[in-house]
């Protein structure tokens, strides 16, 4: 009885144990020996069979945005870290190489004059993925019941419960709130520009005014679409028209 | 030996010029009483008028030379009669004297001296002084007042009486060692408001006061002979700067002398002279130049010399030998001795790479008594032992010139031993070898993600499967469940209505087997008893009343209100009645019956449980 709803609590608890296929390990390891050798268009390609397949792993797009750098395409390799990126928040080498990256594109990034409270509460938000998040909640619910249960037959002082159910409730209202907002912003499309240089209009159309340029691997938020044309907004609010073809979705 | 010739030339040397004019007996002379003198000192020039008859006579004129300056005059008259060849001539002379003092160089015409009488004018000579530069030679000057004159005879008894003497205590040294020069004043009079006039500037040395005189202290010495009041005004420390020939300078003293009036002549009786107490006389006394020769310093320095020049001792302490590897220690390395401490630098550090030194506070204490000036310069150094152990910290050198010994000279510090205990925080170097920053030489990605053996699809996330939220049902219905059985617990121990009704039917049950028991025995009698019991007991139970006075009939509005049907409450009448008949009216019910009987009193028990 025990050793099945163990079974049952593992596959729908999800440790993602469905096998990945051998195949596509392998095309992985391929590309990095490709890279490990210098050729990186080899590596890219190698890489994208894996991704056209289906699997999102933060690894394959990381080793992916080192490929691009290496083959001197600047906004592609930024497209691959920042898909890493929203896979695996924390990592660390993800993150560093962005940022060096970021520092070599044309388009300067507005100035990060976040205080020290803001920064501290911005790492620890990154720091939980989405699923960390999730089993966060589901931990504090596997709790509060435990508590709720324990407080009916284990005879213990009151206030011991109220405070274990206070700290587990807050549990619940942080990782819950946290988890909401991670999962709107996830639906927040952005995309990073792929042309060398691209002129953004006020409307969808050649014929509209220019109002200003992105160049390779600058970072937009997309807010619509008309035919071939998106309306995107930059970091620092500034909104324009793009051709589709010039950007890629994270 | 020039200066002899002049001192001759002062004391023997007055030029003479004279003019004689035959018909009106009148005769100019013009003198001086030197004909060459320096800078600042005072030439007297006496014009005497000769003449017989001299009632009314104006004073001569002299063209004033520049660079001259006339500081005074004063005239005299005396008469002298000669017989010759028994005639008796009485001729009277007057005699006015000019002082003036030398203001430049040069040499310079005084005169001719005119004077108009009697309708003729007559002239004298005229006569050359040569004005040479200030010797240097110890001067005494008397400054005469205004309107007076102060004869040479004067002047030379106050320099005889009065003077100042710049004594060297050596004529020789080398750059940076210490020459005391003493000033003194030497003097037979009752000196009043002495004061500094000139005072040197010592271009060429350092100069450190030792000693300045803020009142005459004097003290009788023999001198040359004779007797003087020797006062010392000022005793200096000069330290050479540069080798070549020092000159210092003059030093200058301003003093009031009292003098005693002298008469003039003969006939210039002053009757209220020769006592005056209160006459003084200004007098500007000045050192002599006194001159040293400097040396370089030889050759073979110490490479660690630093320029330290006279005689030093060193040592070193620390304020605590026991420390922690990485804690500050102060270490108080003290040079003392005689010397120019102000040009004394840091001794050399050891060289001991386990300890840090940082630059040194530097605190002077000069000490001025006596003939030498020295002190104590005290170095503060703040040094931190990079390792723990037991450490030795070598010995700091100071490298100096003893002129005295003619030689250089080093001394040092003893080592000081220090108990260096491990620190809290790890030494920045063990080696002992000074780190530097990591260069970065360029910079890249980081490198790409190992191999794997396996590779999880991060894209599927949790909390989109529902089969994770399913999973939550199960603690949740877990409490559900809990607090459904605690609460039926907690109406068992307050609520005897609920309780008896909860077991209403487990009791009528136990009852039925019972009577299930008396039907195998056939005992109809208890066997019917037990069927009443156990309706009767259930219907209590459910209805909260007591089994003991429920009647048939009871039974029935009861069940008619809780809204039973009413073939339901029909058979209740019936069981009841039935038993009845089986206690009250003997006869044996058979087997069968029985059996039908606990049949039907089961199931209405159940059907029952459904309506109450």
């Amino acid at each position: 009885m025990i050793r099945l709803f163990v079974l049952v609590f593992a596959l729908l608890y999800g440790v993602d144990v469905m096998a990945i296929s051998e195949g596509l390990v392998a095309g992985y390891n391929q590309g990095n020996a490709h890279y490990r050798k210098g050729e990186y268009d080899a590596a890219i390609v190698a890489y994208k069979q894996v991704l056209a397949q289906g699997l999102e792993n933060s690894d394959v797009f990381y080793n992916l945005g080192n490929a691009y750098y290496k083959a001197g395409q600047l906004g592609r390799a930024i497209l691959a870290y920042e898909r890493a990126l929203k896979l695996k928040p924390d990592d660390e080498d993800i993150r560093t190489n962005l940022r060096f990256v970021n520092a070599q594109k044309l388009d300067k990034d507005p100035e990060d004059d976040a205080n020290v409270l803001t920064r501290f509460l911005r790492a620890i938000y990154i720091f939980f993925s989405i699923n960390v998040l999730t089993i966060v909640l589901s931990i504090c619910v596997f709790a509060g019941c435990a508590l709720g249960i324990g407080w009916v037959f284990v005879p213990l002082r009151k206030w011991l419960w109220i405070g274990a159910l206070i700290v587990v409730g807050a549990g619940m209202i942080c990782s819950g709130s946290m988890l909401g907002l991670k999962i709107y912003q996830a639906d927040i499309s952005q995309a990073i520009v792929l042309s060398s240089e691209v002129v953004a209009r006020s409307g969808p159309g050649e014929d509209f005014l220019q109002v200003f340029t992105l160049h390779e691997g600058t970072k937009v938020v997309i807010e619509r679409r008309e035919g071939e044309w998106f309306l995107v907004r930059l970091t620092s609010g500034v909104g324009g028209w793009l051709r589709a073809q010039s950007l890629e979705g994270i | 030996m020039r200066w002899h010739f002049l001192r001759l030339a002062l004391l023997l040397g007055m030029a003479f010029a004279s003019v004689q004019d035959a018909g009106a007996q009148v005769t100019l002379q013009l003198s001086v009483d030197r004909s060459q003198l320096e800078v600042d000192d005072v030439v007297q020039v006496t014009v005497s008028v000769e003449a017989q008859q001299l009632s009314g006579l104006p004073s001569p004129e002299i063209p004033a030379p520049d660079g001259l300056q006339m500081i005074g005059s004063t005239s005299s008259t005396s008469t002298s009669i000669s017989i010759v060849n028994g005639t008796m001539t009485s001729t009277r002379i007057t005699a006015f004297v000019f002082s003036y003092r030398a203001r430049q160089e040069g040499t310079f015409t005084i005169g001719p001296a005119r004077i108009t009488y009697d309708g003729k004018t007559y002239a004298s000579d005229p006569v050359r002084i040569q004005v040479v530069k200030a010797s240097g030679q110890a001067q005494t000057r008397p400054t005469p007042a205004p309107g007076e004159s102060v004869d040479a005879s004067e002047v030379r008894e106050i320099e005889e009486n009065l003077f100042l003497q710049a004594v060297l205590d050596k004529r020789s040294a080398y750059v940076g060692e210490q020459v005391g020069v003493t000033y003194k004043l030497y003097t037979r009079y009752n000196l009043q408001n002495v004061r500094y006039g000139n005072v040197p500037t010592f271009t060429g040395f350092w100069a450190e006061t030792l000693f300045d005189a803020q009142r005459l202290d004097l003290k009788r010495e023999v001198f040359d002979g004779r007797a003087y009041n020797v006062a010392e005004l000022k005793r200096m420390a000069l330290f050479p700067t540069t080798a070549g020939k020092h000159t210092l300078e003059q030093l200058e003293v301003v003093c009031d002398v009292p003098v005693t009036s002298r008469s003039r002549g003969l006939f210039d009786f002053d009757p209220f002279g020769s006592f005056d107490p209160f006459r003084s006389r200004q007098v500007t006394v000045r050192s002599a130049d006194v001159s040293m020769t400097v040396k370089s310093l030889p050759s073979g320095a110490p490479s660690h010399f630093n320029g330290a020049v006279g005689r030093f001792d060193i040592r070193a302490e620390a304020t605590t030998n026991t420390v922690k590897a990485g804690d500050p220690i102060s270490v108080k390395v003290v040079v003392w001795g005689t010397g120019n401490l102000h040009t004394v630098v840091e001794p050399t550090r050891p060289d001991a790479p386990i300890f840090r030194f940082y630059d040194p506070k530097t605190e002077l204490m000069t000490q001025k008594q006596g003939d030498k000036f020295g002190g104590q310069k005290t170095f503060e150094y703040v040094v931190i032992p990079q390792k723990a152990g037991a450490l030795t910290l070598p010995p700091f050198q100071l490298a100096f010139f003893d002129p005295d010994q003619d030689r250089y000279q080093t001394v040092e510090t003893a080592s000081v031993a220090l108990q260096v205990l491990p620190g809290e925080k790890a030494p920045e170097t063990l080696s002992g070898l000074n780190q530097e920053q990591v260069r970065v030489l360029g910079e890249d990605i980081r490198y790409i993600k190992p191999d794997h053996s396996q590779l999880t699809n991060q894209g599927r996330l949790l909390y989109e499967r529902g089969g994770f939220w399913v999973l939550h049902l199960f603690p949740l219905m877990g409490v559900a469940g809990v607090y459904v059985y605690r609460r039926h617990q907690q109406r068992l121990e307050g609520d005897v209505a609920y309780a008896r009704r909860r077991r209403a039917k487990s009791d009528a049950r136990k009852r039925l087997s019972e009577a299930n028991r008396l039907l195998q025995e056939v005992d109809s009698a208890a066997f019917h008893a037990e069927i009443h019991r156990s309706l009767a007991q259930f219907l209590a139970d459910r209805l909260n009343r007591s089994a003991a006075g429920l009647t048939s009939e009871m039974a029935t509005v009861a069940l008619s209100e809780r809204q039973v049907p009413e073939p339901v409450i029909g058979q209740v009448r019936s069981i009841f009645a039935l038993c009845d008949q089986a206690r009250f009216a003997p006869g044996q019910a058979g087997r069968e019956q029985m059996a039908e009987m606990f049949e039907k009193t089961e199931l209405l028990i159940d059907e029952l449980g459904r309506y109450i």
